[in-house]
């Protein structure tokens, strides 16, 4: 497959599917963007058939952006990829609590954060909520 | 656009989609023969944006609590990407001042704050934070969710209200989900780790963190106090059309005093219960 011989690749996870994400930005010279159809990583998050097809739906939007949506689980199509293409590089945005560290080839780049948040998060919102505050309103609340 | 599967021998192949419409080519592509019906909530990026152009972050204020009330329906474009919180943010801005979306913030924010937990200790996802403070231990909860639940056939009307729009359109009011919540964990004494699991199966913006810390918050292992509602709460603030008869709901009449001794006899006192006033 000529098309998955790609050097420089933008891997979308499933709450990653804007057309538009910043990720292209920083990855303006990308070659294709890759979305993993990953079923048993679905059924681990109890995905319903309503929901896979909302991401269906959301997929269509990248209609002339050369996206390729491979059936498969990610480790084995990621490694696949490598593969075919040992000089392929994957970008990617960071997703929280997912393990990049098995492959050397995928680059996580750190998303904008909502509310910063260095220290360790507390028990309850409202001690987060007082930053939050803070952050969002400054000296008008 | 293209698509491929992976075989069991790490080739990657090409597939050729058979079918005129979105519909037809997803179910092509899932290899499934079942119909179903998909969400009102539809996916892409100009619903997205949709949404969005139509925040009324005033009306949420007021209105919000309401069943009917005017919230912004924008959570499963934020879980998949569609809309980012940030970009709610300039959007906000860009409307009005910042404090007139005083409520939808905070609401953006409790979100944000359950990503950081999960992003702090993602294996903890699904273990008690602390002990159920409702008299009872965790093994006293059952791990299995009872058919009634499962079919939407309970003795209370309203719960069984909930589940149906939960399996319709994979989307419940925030306030729903909490009634729902509660009532499986407290009145039917089901592990919220069981009840979160079941949930997540059916909605369309679940996201496995701001999920399971709210069930942990209902549930009483993630927060200070057990959470329960009553009839009279969800006549309060309940929509046109809804059996709010207290013979179709008898499980949740009483005061809120009533309701915590007969659903935590052992706990050790009335104010353990954080309630929905």
């Amino acid at each position: 497959m000529k098309s998955l011989d790609t050097n420089k690749w933008v891997w979308l996870h499933y709450n990653q599917l804007n057309p538009n994400h910043d990720i292209f930005n920083h990855v303006a010279d990308y070659e294709a963007i890759l979305f993993i159809w990953d079923e048993s990583y679905f059924d681990s998050q109890f995905f319903s058939k309503q929901r896979l097809y909302f991401i269906w739906q959301c997929l269509s939007d990248f209609k002339g952006k050369n996206l390729h949506v491979i059936k498969g689980e990610t480790d084995e199509v990621l490694k696949a990829l490598y593969k075919k293409n040992p000089q392929a590089q994957v970008f990617t945005p960071s997703n929280p609590g997912f393990n990049y560290n098995r492959w050397q080839f995928v680059e996580p780049l750190k998303q904008n954060q909502f509310i910063v948040f260095d220290k360790s998060v507390p028990f309850g919102f409202f001690k987060f909520w007082k930053e939050a505050e803070k952050q969002l309103f400054g000296a008008r609340k | 656009m293209k698509f491929y599967e992976q075989t069991l021998n790490g080739a990657i192949n090409p597939v050729k989609l058979i079918g005129k419409g979105s519909y037809e080519r997803f179910k092509d592509w899932s290899l499934d023969d079942d119909d179903f019906t998909p969400s009102p909530l539809e996916g892409g990026f100009d619903e997205a944006q949709n949404r969005l152009a139509n925040l009324d972050v005033q009306h949420y204020s007021k209105t919000r609590n309401y069943l009917s009330g005017g919230i912004s329906m924008l959570s499963p474009y934020i879980e998949h990407g569609l809309v980012d919180p940030t970009e709610i943010l300039k959007y906000i801005d860009s409307q009005q001042d910042r404090l007139q979306a005083y409520d939808f913030l905070q609401q953006l924010s409790w979100r944000d704050f359950y990503q950081k937990k999960y992003a702090e200790s993602p294996d903890l996802i699904w273990e008690n934070i602390q002990p159920y403070k409702t008299g009872f231990s965790h093994e006293a909860y059952s791990d299995q969710i009872p058919d009634d639940i499962l079919k939407g056939e309970t003795n209370v009307a309203v719960i069984n209200e909930f589940i149906a729009d939960l399996k319709l359109n994979g989307y419940l009011h925030n306030h729903a989900r909490l009634y729902l919540a509660s009532y499986i964990v407290h009145w039917r004494k089901i592990k919220w780790q069981v009840g979160a699991k079941w949930m997540l199966s059916y909605l369309i913006d679940g996201n496995l963190a701001s999920n399971n810390y709210s069930w942990q918050w209902v549930a009483s292992t993630g927060s200070s106090k057990a959470y329960i509602f009553n009839l009279d709460t969800v006549r309060k603030y309940s929509r046109e059309g809804m059996n709010l008869s207290v013979e179709a709901n008898f499980p949740l009449h009483g005061s809120y005093d009533a309701l915590t001794k007969r659903l935590f006899p052992n706990a050790s006192s009335a104010a353990k219960v954080a309630a929905h006033a």
